[in-house]
């Protein structure tokens, strides 16, 4: 037994001592190592290579992501750029790619004046999305700006040639500008009225031309102010205007200071753009306002009231989003009672035929896309007066209702009638006969020859060109500090 | 003939490492050129979050063909010359292109497209797309970041 163990370790130690063979499990074992080794490296290197790819996809969806807010910045700032969508109000979430990545944008109001924006932006791998979040948050200002003083002169003519004649018998009792030449003739008369003095401005641009006998003021009631820029003639002889006993210009004091008060003008174009003309929103029968939707005097000359034949309506025209009310205008044929609120445009002249007489309630602007003419009997009176026949009963109050027309193209009066309007007049404002504007006339060149009867007006109605206005505008900044990263679930 | 095969085998095994030495070598520089780019991309876009609207514009437009040849290139980028009453940007806020130094000491170059764009029922916004490009001997290469966003002037 005991040489048999002894064999076994004998052979066993002999084959330790053999090295045959071992290089190759060395070589094997060595490779293995190297294996690993390099499954290590490969791994490193791939592992540093993703994170190298996610820092550049983390950089690309954050700026996609920026990009959404500012998206959204630029549609809110124009979707409510009055700051007048209710609170709860929101922004669809919309989607947008840039730049190979892709994202979303979505904003709710929050408050009065705050949105909070949130946006995603995902990279074009599509392995990184980031969300954002920001609040809007907007500033109010108001800017108000001043009726122009035209209305200040019951009769102003801004024509910068020419000589706007006066020569009806009636007298002129309002104050008179006219940015070039006056000529009275006849027996025209600029006078105070009743018994007052010292409350009229008379202004003229060029020269005073009287020819006949025509006088401006009285010697026992002088015009406040009497202004020839260009001096004085009568009777085709210069004379000096202060010297009374030669111009027959009663007033205190005299001047020749230039001044610079012009027309203010009218955005025909801004207003035909402001409502949807085409389709009024008739409560009772209905109203032509425009038969095309372009601003080209489709309707030739309407009729207004047809010689007061015309069936009554109630149309209200509103914005083309249909939003905000611009204007309505009515007209009762059983009580005659024309009802006017905001700003109305007809495209095309307007008339008023014969027996035409009405009165009308509210305040607002009616224009009128070519002439505005009258030829026979007609009235339209301000409250509280009311018709009769060509005349209106009682004095109209401009504090209880007032009616701008705007002539886009030229007003033409013959005949009987009263209006107690104001005319705002582009072109040629002229009447004739017994025909009367009560209101202010302000046009580019004027004739008189009838019995002019204009009156001034403290406040025009909305819609006059020139007249008082107050324009809210909102801004809108990032609320500092408002930026912040949220958690998304890659 | 045990060693031949042994030595062989080591052969092969050290071959296959250093191979992936070396490509690992290169893979890592990219990467690290890669990275630096981000943060040049990052920096450059960072500096137009710093700047009025008015203020976001580009000096010249034009370039080389690697330039041009971008596709955030367009012929009509907003271009300027000051945006008073504001401080006039800094010159690298309004070079199309431009050679920096990395901070990894690498060359790179870092292109800047500027240009007008408006989302749906929005007003006009400024597309700012930064590219980084790396330059090798003075040649410029291939493209090793790029990131774009917009600008409202709602960030004023």
């Amino acid at each position: 037994m005991r040489e048999r163990i002894e064999r076994v370790w004998t052979s066993v130690g002999a084959r330790l001592r053999d090295e045959r063979g071992i290089a190759l499990v060395l070589a094997l074992v060595i490779m293995g190592t190297l294996s690993i080794t390099i499954a290590a490296v490969a791994t490193f290197t791939t592992s540093n290579e993703t994170n190298a790819g996610r820092d550049r996809d983390t950089a690309r969806a954050l700026g996609v992501a920026e990009a959404g807010l500012n998206n959204a910045l630029a549609v809110l700032t124009q979707q409510d750029s009055t700051g007048t969508q209710p609170i709860g109000s929101t922004l669809s979430s919309t989607t947008f790619s840039l730049d190979g990545g892709s994202g979303t944008y979505s904003a709710t109001k929050t408050s009065g004046l705050v949105w909070t924006i949130s946006a995603t932006g995902t990279s074009p791998s599509g392995l990184v999305t980031r969300k954002l979040e920001l609040k809007l948050d907007g500033t109010q200002s108001t800017q108000s700006t001043q009726q122009s003083p035209v209305y200040g002169y019951g009769f102003f003519v801004n024509a910068t040639t020419g000589c706007t004649t006066i020569a009806g018998n009636a007298p002129v009792q309002v104050p008179v500008y006219v940015r070039n030449d006056l000529c009275l003739t006849g027996n025209a008369t600029i006078s105070q009225p009743g018994v007052t003095s010292g409350t009229l401005d008379v202004y003229v641009g060029g020269k005073y031309t009287a020819t006949a006998n025509p006088s401006v003021g009285t010697s026992t009631q002088k015009i406040k102010t009497f202004t020839a820029v260009g001096g004085c003639t009568r009777q085709n002889s210069n004379v000096i205007c202060s010297t009374s006993s030669q111009s027959k210009v009663y007033a205190n004091p005299y001047s020749s200071t230039p001044s610079a008060l012009t027309k203010p003008t009218t955005d025909a174009a801004a207003v035909y753009a402001s409502g949807n003309w085409k389709n009024p929103v008739c409560s009772v029968g209905t109203f032509t306002f425009d038969s095309d939707t372009t601003l080209n005097a489709s309707l030739g000359s309407v009729d207004l009231l047809q010689s007061n034949g015309r069936p009554s309506f109630d149309c209200t025209v509103w914005s083309p989003n249909g939003v905000t009310q611009i204007g309505r205008l009515a007209w009762n044929s059983a009580t005659k009672v024309i009802t006017i609120d905001g700003t109305i445009l007809i495209d095309g002249g307007l008339s008023f035929s014969g027996q035409s007489s009405a009165k009308y309630t509210g305040f607002g602007s009616i224009y009128a896309n070519g002439s505005v003419a009258t030829s026979g009997e007609a009235a339209i009176c301000g409250p509280p007066a009311i018709p009769n026949g060509s005349s209106c009963t009682g004095n109209w109050d401009p504090a209880q209702g007032a009616l701008t027309i705007v002539a886009l193209n030229g007003w033409s009066m013959s005949g009987q009638s009263e209006f107690n309007v104001i005319a705002y007049v582009n072109g040629a404002f002229s009447a004739t006969g017994g025909a009367v504007v009560t209101g202010p006339a302000i046009a580019d060149t004027a004739t008189l020859s009838g019995n002019g009867k204009f009156a001034t007006v403290t406040t025009v109605p909305p819609g006059t060109p020139g007249a008082a206005s107050s324009t809210t505008t909102t801004v809108w900044h990032v609320l500092p500090g408002s930026w912040r990263q949220l958690l998304t679930a890659s | 003939m045990e060693l031949i095969i042994a030595m062989s085998v080591l052969a092969i095994a050290i071959s296959a490492q250093l191979a992936v030495f070396s490509s690992s070598y290169l893979s890592i520089s990219r990467a690290s050129m890669k990275g630096t780019a981000v943060t040049l991309s990052d920096t450059q876009m960072e500096t137009y979050r710093t700047l009025p609207y008015a203020c976001i514009y580009l000096a010249s437009a034009s370039g080389d063909s690697a330039y041009t040849g971008d596709s955030a290139y367009a012929a009509s980028q907003i271009t300027g010359s000051s945006c008073s009453p504001n401080a006039t940007p800094p010159t690298t806020a309004t070079s199309a292109s431009q050679t920096v130094s990395g901070p990894d000491g690498r060359v790179y170059r870092t292109d800047t497209y500027i240009v007008s764009t408006t989302p749906t029922g929005g007003r006009p916004l400024k597309k700012v797309t930064v590219v980084v490009r790396e330059v090798k001997a003075g040649v410029v290469g291939s493209v090793l970041a790029r990131q774009a966003s917009t600008f409202d002037q709602a960030q004023d």
